[in-house]
């Protein structure tokens, strides 16, 4: 039907409706969901894995040093060797995945926060490794091959940052569809 | 968009939105709400990060239970 041919109410009504269609939220498959922690991902897009089996979630800073470490992942699994802590929450990345029924997870060896040695007037902790973190998802896209991609927002903590903003610089520079 | 702290500190989102205009442009899109619990239950898989308190009942956080936004990167 022409829009000329419309009343103004049905034009309104026509507008509506294409703008719903164009905002909808509907990624084309496969996805690659970036996650800057063995967990963010599932909190942050778990309602969409879920009905979304084709999608992989790659697990930007999922690295662990090989010394012994008293941090956040030793706490909080209990395993003071750092790879021993990782491969704790690495297991349960690819349990939760398998329940949600996506691909199995990919993982990055790029270290977390937890693993780097801050110098104390590191007041403002800002990572340095911007192009080690492009560089891998760089590499984890061409071999996963997806046709969207999904980049962290990058709030408060200093990985999520720094995983979302190089992810957010590849978005321009990448010919498929990225969300954030 | 990066849960929980997006819930826990809406000016702080606000802030990054507007600092990630400046990079690119996004478009906001319609929610995705949750639905049941298969999300809620992924996350309890996450055994070492899903709290306990007091060795008691594991802390729902309910941040985990709003509505996942998004943003389309427009090129």
């Amino acid at each position: 039907m022409k829009l000329s041919s419309l009343t103004p109410n049905q034009a309104s009504r026509q507008y509506c409706f294409k703008m719903r269609e164009l905002l909808r939220f509907n990624p084309p498959s496969p996805s690659l969901v970036g996650s800057s922690h063995l967990d963010d991902a599932v909190l942050s897009c778990g309602q969409f894995l879920s009905s979304s089996p084709q999608s992989v979630v790659l697990t930007v800073l999922a690295g662990a040093p090989e010394k012994l470490h008293d941090g956040y992942n030793a706490i909080t699994t209990g395993e003071r060797y750092a790879p021993d802590a990782v491969r704790t929450r690495k297991d349960e990345d690819a349990a939760a995945m398998a329940f949600l029924s996506v691909r199995t997870p990919e993982w990055l060896e790029l270290y977390g926060s937890d693993f780097i040695d801050w110098h104390r007037f590191d007041r403002i902790r800002h990572r340095s490794d911007h192009n080690e973190i492009k560089s891998g998802v760089i590499e984890a896209i061409g071999r996963i091959n997806p046709k969207s991609v999904f980049s962290p927002l990058g709030l408060v903590h200093p990985d999520h940052l720094a995983v979302a903003n190089a992810c957010i610089e590849l978005s321009n520079q990448s010919d498929r569809e990225w969300f954030i | 968009m990066d849960m929980p702290y997006a819930q826990q500190r809406p000016r702080r989102l606000k802030l990054r939105e507007t600092e990630v205009r400046k990079k690119v442009n996004i478009e906001e899109l319609e929610s995705l709400p949750i639905i049941g619990d298969r999300k809620h239950n992924a996350f309890k898989l996450y055994v070492s990060q899903y709290l306990t308190i007091d060795g008691g009942e594991p802390l729902v956080d309910p941040e985990i239970l709003a509505p996942e936004k998004y943003w389309r990167v427009l090129k």
